[in-house]
């Protein structure tokens, strides 16, 4: 075996606001997941001009992670060209 | 059902076909260095790579699978579409930068930069292998079912096709022709899933969406004392014969009736605690020599012989109407949610090798398909059994950790120029892939309400549900399913040959091989990779495509995502740690995986009360379980950091 080399850790500011990001998005993403495991029935009552919550939800879990993607790749924008 | 090709989708496919081909021929002449081979140089701009994502990505199992699993059980195949989309995510916030500061061509680079260890090489181009074949046979497995009503074909010659046609691809131009025909893929993939979602919500719902639709009858209601004794003249068939029970028919909740057309097959249902009513079902008996029965005569459309009944429709719309005419995205969800939809339940059996399976209508609430739990797999999740809602959180939690662990996904960020590129087209990926995403639930409802379904394949339906707006959407649809096919085993094809040639062959055998020998061997990979992916599309015929994609999306979030989480963020992980994450990731998994129910009742055909494992979806265990043991290897193997201390 070869030599280990270890890099030293580098945090851009980047990856700070992406582990943020993700740690909101993951709690999002994690009450759903327990939410539609242990009371499946209630996600099916309407919530939004008759659309229920299990609909709204997903659907807002689809656009929220676009929305923090643009979110993210705006401040970090400087960050990491060549 | 029978379905029979058509010129316009033949003409429409040799179309796609050769454009794809024609692409790979132009880039073919300008790729020779291995750096352009396996990375496209580098040189990919943000947005086409973006889309490209969106072309790898979006595999048969994602278009074909879930419209049909949305069309068949509703809300359920949505969460698929949440958690293939979630996915993304950690992709973005947590790997795609490090990785493409730390890797060049493949995954095991990244995991290696800090290392340089030919053991980690080793492993993590193994569990690469692994992850990329699961991935690639129920691509396969697709294509072949896909080119039976497209062309006319059997299974095998669509198997053969797509490994004939990606080996081409891929050997021309490795990742610059592959980018580009993910990239025309995942742009006609979006661009006409669109167009069918506005088709839908212009027509609006309707009780009989197509004019020529069998009307399925139900008959009753009849007194509860008459269960076990409806005499023919009970029946409106004044000539009919009620067939006595028989072999797997004994004690069965059914009436059978001989009629001069064939046999009509009722199911005995209870209306309330005093009544029954007869609903009407369709059969399909295979014999073992392959002879085909469909209610009672032979399966065809000549004379004599007939057909299953197209199905999926809405039973009651809100308010008795009969059509609602067009529907915005809202109005149109709100009204299945108040509308009868009838599906349809199915239930087998065989006697002396005849193989019976009975579809029944199943007249449910749009409310109970719009909430989860409906899909057989997830049913348990409406009960109070605590297995089965780990199960349920378990496959949740595999697609939410998959995504970031998938090779042939990865590899996408070192054809750009850099970490911002990177991120630019992650956006781009998220954005086209999230869009079609949220179009798959107009999509699958869509389906399910067109009268247009094959009962017993519920692949099938996204094309169906095309050809009824006509035979030109079928052809386009068709078309584009089967370059879905193309563009994803391209990306498969080339993961896997860039391990080979790169991980195994130069970093771990040592080979010292040029550049040229090494896009040569690449190549080789391409042509031996792809022919082991039609042999094994060829045996797994029978396979369910989302149960073999499922295995790949856990055995990838036990055996890479651990390691590479560790890895950027831990500073104590060591080579061991890696080194033994993923090797226990892996094969936990797939153990796991090989004794669980689904595999019992799929793949043996064994009870699945004998199943050891106590749920299917193995990743609530085995993700922890691969951190657990990177740390605790970690901990108990000396650092290099540790040793300079020491040292100074």
């Amino acid at each position: 075996m070869t030599n280990e080399t270890p890099k030293p850790h580098r945090f851009t500011n980047a990856s700070r606001l992406g582990l943020t990001l993700f740690f909101i998005y993951s709690i999002f993403y994690g009450v759903f997941m327990v939410w539609s495991a242990f009371a499946p029935m209630s996600l099916g009552e309407p919530l939004f001009q008759g659309v229920n919550t299990a609909i709204v939800y997903g659907m807002m879990l689809i656009v929220s992670a676009f929305v923090l993607a643009l979110i993210y790749t705006w401040f970090s924008r400087k960050e990491g060209k060549s | 059902m029978i379905h029979l090709p058509s010129t316009l989708a033949i003409v429409v496919f040799c179309l796609f076909v050769g454009l794809t081909l024609g692409l790979s021929f132009y880039f073919g002449r300008r790729t020779r260095s291995s750096a352009g081979y396996f990375a496209a140089h580098g040189s990919v701009p943000w947005w086409i790579n973006g889309v490209a994502f969106a072309g790898d990505y979006l595999s048969a199992a994602s278009f074909l699978g879930i419209c049909g699993m949305i069309a068949f059980f509703g809300y359920d195949g949505f969460l698929y579409s949440i958690g293939y989309l979630a996915g993304w995510v950690v992709a973005l916030f947590v790997v795609a930068e490090p990785l493409k500061r730390l890797g060049k061509y493949t995954f095991a680079d990244a995991l290696n930069a800090r290392f340089r260890s030919r053991g980690l090489k080793l492993v993590v181009a193994i569990s690469t292998l692994v992850v990329s074949l699961f991935y690639l046979i129920p691509q396969m497995v697709g294509a072949g079912v896909l080119i039976r009503p497209l062309l006319g074909l059997p299974h095998y010659a669509g198997v053969l096709l797509v490994g004939a046609v990606v080996i081409l691809i891929v050997t021309t131009a490795g990742m610059v022709s592959t980018t580009y025909v993910q990239f025309l893929k995942g742009l006609l993939l979006v661009l006409f899933s669109t167009v069918l979602s506005v088709l839908i919500l212009d027509r609006g719902l309707s009780t009989q969406p197509n004019p020529h639709q069998h009307q399925f009858v139900t008959i009753g209601p009849f007194p509860m004392e008459k269960r076990n004794h409806l005499a023919a003249s009970d029946l409106p068939f004044p000539t009919a014969q009620i067939i006595p029970p028989q072999g797997g028919w004994i004690d069965k909740p059914y009436v059978r009736v001989q009629l001069p057309e064939g046999v009509r097959t009722f199911r005995i249902q209870e209306r309330n605690p005093q009544q029954i009513m007869l609903s009407e079902c369709q059969t399909l008996e295979i014999f073992p020599t392959g002879r085909r029965l469909v209610n009672g005569i032979p399966q065809g459309t000549g004379e004599g012989e007939g057909d299953l009944f197209p199905v999926g429709t809405v039973k009651r719309l809100p308010e008795n109407q009969s059509q609602t005419g067009s529907l915005g995205p809202i109005s149109f969800f709100s009204t299945i949610q108040e509308s009868e939809i009838l599906l349809w339940g199915e239930e087998s059996f065989t006697t002396e090798g005849i193989r019976t399976t009975i579809y029944f209508q199943k007249p449910t609430s749009g409310k109970e398909i719009l909430t989860p739990g409906n899909l057989p797999a997830f049913k348990g999740i409406r009960s109070e059994s605590l297995g089965d809602k780990l199960n349920f959180l378990s496959l949740l939690l595999a697609l939410f950790c998959g995504t970031a662990s998938l090779p042939h996904i990865l590899i996408r960020y070192y054809t750009v120029r850099d970490a911002a590129s990177a991120r630019k087209s992650t956006v781009v990926g998220i954005g086209t892939i999230g869009f079609f995403y949220i179009l798959t639930l107009i999509m699958g409802l869509g389906a399910m309400t067109s009268g247009a379904l094959d009962v017993t394949d519920s692949n099938m339906a996204a094309p169906l549900l095309a050809r009824s707006f006509g035979e030109f959407m079928f052809a386009v649809i068709s078309a584009i399913a089967f370059t879905t096919v193309l563009g994803t085993v391209s990306g498969l094809i080339v993961a896997a040959s860039g391990t080979v040639a790169h991980d195994l062959l130069k970093d771990f055998l040592k080979w010292n091989l040029s550049d040229t020998a090494q896009v040569r061997a690449g190549k080789i990979t391409a042509i031996g990779v792809g022919a082991m992916g039609i042999v094994l599309g060829i045996l797994f015929q029978k396979m369910n495509v989302n149960f073999l994609v499922g295995w790949a999306f856990s055995v990838a979030a036990s055996a890479n995502l651990p390691a590479l989480v560790m890895l950027l963020f831990w500073k104590r992980t060591t080579k061991q740690g890696v080194i033994a994450s993923v090797t226990v990731g892996m094969l936990s998994s797939l153990t796991w995986i090989l004794l669980s129910a689904d595999t019992f009742k799929n793949v043996y055909k064994l009870p699945v009360e004998n199943a050891i494992v106590p749920f299917s979806q193995p990743g609530i265990v085995t993700i922890p379980l691969s951190f657990l043991v990177l740390v605790v290897v970690s901990w108990l193997t000396p650092n290099h950091r540790d040793k300079i201390q020491e040292s100074v």
